[in-house]
């Protein structure tokens, strides 16, 4: 402020001091002779132009472009509420564009930028496997077994502390007052807290002695959200005791709020040192087996270690280890890795995804940003004029294309507050299309970095879109003025029209982006799976957890059948080890008994599902020949198998599959009797080939871990609850770890698929919407400034029709230009999106031309309406326009 | 009017400051009375615009080489005038003895024999 009184002090100063001049050099004339008036007149053309004098005055003053800045927005603040409509559709156009940049960028921001919340996180380092020869991103990181990282942290010199963690949290079930609830458990190293800098809230953190001798300790921490949700916030919580996969484990603290671990992501709510892994995940080998890989090294490099130093050190440690077990680690190195939100290995995965749709966002923005320039350019010719008037008081042309960009800033600034407010509302949406079996918390927060990425992507768009009429708004010269520029009004339009067909041909290649991922999800979903998704429904539930005995668990699958059977809707009710298309998979060394095996099948596995009674007919799949599994397929009995259509062709093709032998390697070299052959389907993901699978009784198979299957008449929802219900009865123990209907069990095989869909379907719409309105906003103007012309052509006796066809075909032809840029631009681009799609090629000439038909039409439509307007000019009103 | 102009002599990027310092030499002086010394003192050869003193006037009193006063003048006008400070006094001996080896130099190359 004080500056502005300065600088009004000045000004007053500088007229006081030019008019003093003048007022001296009108006296020194008058003594010579000339008459008042000519002095006065004299005189001041001597001086020259008096405004231009205090403006290049002022300069000297420093400062200058502050002031100037100010009178820059004061002015275009003005402009813009002049023309309020024109500012508000920039505005709304510029608004669609940042948000959808702000909402993937803070995506990205969450899953690959932001670290996770730890102290100090770019000094933590994580320690993981790294093949350096691998191409893809995901398999060039890759989790250690924990005795491998035991060993590097009792040998290693380089950190001040290594730990490690689990590399994500497994689902373990809480005894909570006799019911089963199922919670996200991380397995950590007694330092892991140490570490990532952070203090319980309450209680305290682990002790490093709590992670020494296996078993001994039976302590947890549980997060703060668990806390206050789960156990109602009690203060006495500490030293509660909470009975996890049947263990008993005491709590000992509780985490910060918000603290998710050190990798941010994935949420546990529990936390256990690994002493106590063993006892809680039932696997005694779990700290000593070097061929299970499924932990992150953690730590902090001493001061002045490099991240080069230490992985060579770790290298050596690691050969070390190898010569005492030949055939370990081949090819594999150590890799440290900064901690960051998402895994190492999942990165890369990550990383192309978000790109892809960085771009197709990217591309929303130019469209709205060639939309606003048009619309400014359409002014800025209005504006010559003003433009003129204002050079010749002296305004440079630096100072008019300044003015000019000021305004469009202001725009896109007006546009970038809007996009970011938009941003908090459309983010949270977005996290709510994450299916809730992805344990993940990702919160899209608005932080510095989104906040710095929208305010400058809001400022380089202003500087974009502003450029090209700002510089033609300075395009002028002073003594053609009154000539009306006309020459300049066509250049303007070549440029405008430049402009649209770039709109047209982005929008064309986002449009066919969207298209494709649509036909892929809609292929997928129109698969044949195997079984039918319709009126199905599955319960999942862990024996293990309440420590059944065989005859316990046999009596628990007939009562859960039976009960489930005589729920009211349900036709039909079957068991299964696993499901397909879910997460994980079994497979065993399988060969015709009748001949030995061949050295290749020596190294291949089949895979293997255990199936109940009644699973085919329950799943709705199809029985070729032979029969289902029954009761009388008990233990004891002969052994039985059921193959798919792709295992009987690989082994006995063109012949009767049934009555054959089967030599199962995985149950003590036995051989199962083929009883049933059943179509094909898909076992472990949507996108296999046809794969060769074998089905065992889980009569004669049994497992701890189970799916129940039902086919439901009516209403699933409440058969689900229903299932709920009678299995809590059951035993009130029990936990469902799943309950969904095979509808929203296939959600998960299909998110990826779905979510690209939906954004670049959304994406591809507001870009056709903003292309169609700039397509028209060129036009019309096109018409309004040949009303005159048209009025003559009508007039002179040219028909409407061909009036109405010929701007038409105009239209036409730069919608065409567009298109046809549009489409070798997508067959160059589309070909980055093939791992999105399923089942089909990037440049599927169907979409392309289905597309390139519609974009046509929403054009011509685009056209038609302003065209019909020129067509019925009433030439008597036209001739008398201007 | 343009046969004056084509009379006059552009004035080398730097020189106006050495004018402007070299008048006040002589004692404060209004931009007007400057203006006016200047054209004198050359014969009328070197006129100097009001948009080339002013901002020259700004810059040198800017850089403290001059300072302004607001005076009363003998028929009671507030009058700005400009007087040298020890700064400029500096400022135009160092200009003035580039000025003079600037000169010579030009003079050596376009009279060579002398």
């Amino acid at each position: 402020m004080k500056f502005f009184r300065w600088r009004e002090r000045k000004d007053e100063e500088l007229d006081a001091e030019i008019q003093q001049h003048l007022d001296e050099a009108v006296r020194d004339r008058m003594e010579r002779g000339e008459t008042a008036e000519q002095a006065q007149a004299n005189a001041r053309r001597e001086f020259g132009n008096v405004g231009l004098v205090k403006e290049v005055t002022r300069e000297m003053w420093g400062g200058a472009w502050l002031e100037r800045l100010m009178q820059d927005l004061r002015f275009g603040v003005r402009m813009l509420l002049k023309s309020p409509g024109v500012t508000l559709l920039i505005a709304l156009s510029l608004m669609l564009g940042i948000a959808a940049n702000t909402t993937i960028f803070s995506i990205v921001n969450a899953l690959l930028l932001a670290p996770p919340p730890v102290e100090r996180p770019d000094e933590l380092w994580q320690v993981w496997r790294a093949n350096l020869q691998s191409s893809s991103a995901m398999k060039r990181y890759r989790t250690l077994p924990y005795p491998s990282l035991q060993f590097l942290r009792e040998h290693q010199q380089s950190f001040q502390a290594l730990g490690a963690m689990e590399i994500e949290p497994q689902s373990v079930t809480w005894n909570h007052d006799g019911a089963g609830v199922a919670v996200q458990c991380q397995t950590v190293t007694g330092n892991y807290f140490e570490l990532c800098g952070v203090q319980a809230a309450r209680g305290r953190t682990f002790a490093p002695d709590e992670d020494r001798t296996s078993g001994t300790h039976p302590v947890a921490l549980v997060s703060y959200e668990f806390w206050q949700q789960k156990l109602g916030a009690r203060p006495d919580v500490i030293g509660q005791p909470m009975t996890i996969n049947g263990a008993a484990l005491t709590i000992i603290g509780v985490a910060p709020p918000g603290f998710t671990g050190a990798i941010g992501v994935v949420a546990p709510e529990l936390w256990i040192p690994f002493a106590m892994a063993p006892t809680i995940f039932r696997e005694p080998e779990l700290l000593t087996n070097h061929g299970r890989h499924s932990s992150v090294g953690l730590g902090r490099l001493k001061p002045g270690v490099m991240r080069a130093q230490a992985e060579a050190e770790l290298d050596l440690l690691m050969q070390r280890l190898a010569e005492a077990q030949p055939n370990r680690h081949e090819n594999l190195r150590i890799g440290l890795q900064p901690s960051l939100a998402v895994p190492a290995h999942a990165r890369g995965m990550i990383a192309g995804f978000t790109g892809i749709l960085m771009i197709a966002v990217f591309f929303v923005l130019l469209i709205a940003c060639a939309n606003a320039a048009n619309l400014l350019l359409a002014r800025a010719a209005t504006r010559r004029a003003e433009m003129a008037v204002r050079a010749a008081l002296g305004a440079s042309r630096g100072r008019l294309i300044g003015q000019v960009l000021t305004e469009s800033v202001l725009l896109a600034g007006l546009g970038g507050s809007g996009g970011m407010l938009l941003t908090t509302w459309i983010a949270p949406l977005l996290v709510r299309l994450m299916p809730e079996e992805i344990p993940m918390r990702l919160t899209l927060a608005m932080d510095w970095r989104v906040f710095t990425f929208a305010a400058l992507m809001s400022l380089a768009t202003g500087l974009i879109f502003g450029l090209a009429p700002a510089w033609r708004s300075a395009q002028f010269d002073l003594t053609t003025l009154n000539a009306s520029g006309c020459k300049a009004s066509a250049r303007n339009s070549r440029l405008s029209r430049m402009l649209v067909v770039a709109q047209m041909a982005v929008c064309l290649i986002l449009l066919i982006a969207g298209a494709l991922c649509l036909r892929s999800l809609m292929k997928a979903q129109e698969l044949n799976l195997g079984f039918q998704p319709a009126g199905r429904v599955l319960a999942r539930v862990d024996l293990n957890d309440v420590g059944y005995q065989v005859a316990e668990q046999q009596a628990f699958y007939a009562r859960w059948l039976e009960r489930t059977a005589a729920l009211p809707g349900v036709q039909s009710v079957s068991l299964a080890h696993r499901l397909p298309l879910g997460t994980g998979s079994s497979s065993m060394q399988i060969s015709p008994a009748e001949r030995p095996l061949l050295p290749e099948e020596n190294r291949t596995t089949i895979n293997v599902f255990q199936v109940a009674p009644d699973y085919f007919a329950t799943m709705g799949a199809t029985l070729l020949q032979g029969r289902e599994f029954n009761q009388h397929d008990r233990i004891g009995a002969p052994l039985v198998a059921i193959l798919n259509e792709t295992a009987a062709t690989r082994w006995w093709p063109g012949e009767n599959p049934i009555g054959r032998r089967l030599l199962i390697n995985g149950i003590n070299g036995e051989t199962a009797e083929v009883v049933g052959l059943v179509s094909n389907g898909k076992y472990l993901s949507l996108s296999e080939e046809p794969t060769p699978v074998i089905f065992l009784n889980f009569l004669q198979r049994p497992a701890a871990e189970f799916t129940l299957v039902a086919h439901v008449a009516g209403d699933a929802q409440a058969t689900l609850a229903a299932i709920r219900q009678l299995t809590k009865e059951l035993d009130p123990r029990l936990a469902l770890t799943q309950m969904a209907t095979l509808h929203d069990y296939l959600k998960l095989a299909l998110f990826p698929m779905r979510t690209s869909a939906l954004l670049l379907g959304i994406l591809g719409g507001v870009a056709l919407l903003l292309a169609a309105s700039g397509l028209f906003g060129v036009i019309a103007y096109a018409v309004a400034q040949r009303t005159r012309e048209v009025g003559i052509r009508l007039a002179l006796g040219a028909q409407q029709g061909q009036i109405l066809r010929q701007i038409i075909s105009e239209g036409m032809r730069l919608a065409g230009w567009g298109i046809a840029l549009g489409l070798s631009g997508a067959f160059a681009l589309t070909r980055l999106m093939q791992s999105m799609l399923f089942n089909m090629s990037a440049t599927d000439p169907l979409t392309f031309a289905g597309i390139a038909l519609l974009l046509s039409a929403v054009a011509l439509l685009a056209c038609w309406l302003p065209a019909r307007r020129a067509a019925k000019v009433d030439p008597m009103i036209a001739l008398r326009h201007e | 009017m343009k046969s004056r102009y084509q009379n006059r002599i552009e004035l080398l990027q730097g020189t106006l400051d050495l004018l402007i310092l070299q008048t006040l030499q002589w004692g404060p002086q209004h931009g007007y009375g400057i203006s006016l010394a200047i054209r004198n003192d050359s014969g009328e050869v070197l006129q100097v615009e009001a948009g080339s003193l002013y901002p020259a006037l700004h810059r040198l009193e800017r850089k403290k080489w001059i300072k302004a006063e607001w005076t009363v003048s003998e028929n009671n006008q507030k009058v700005k005038t400009y007087q040298l400070t020890a700064a400029g006094r500096k400022q135009l001996a160092a200009e003035r003895s580039n000025w003079e080896r600037l000169t010579a130099a030009m003079a050596g190359i376009l009279n060579p024999q002398a």
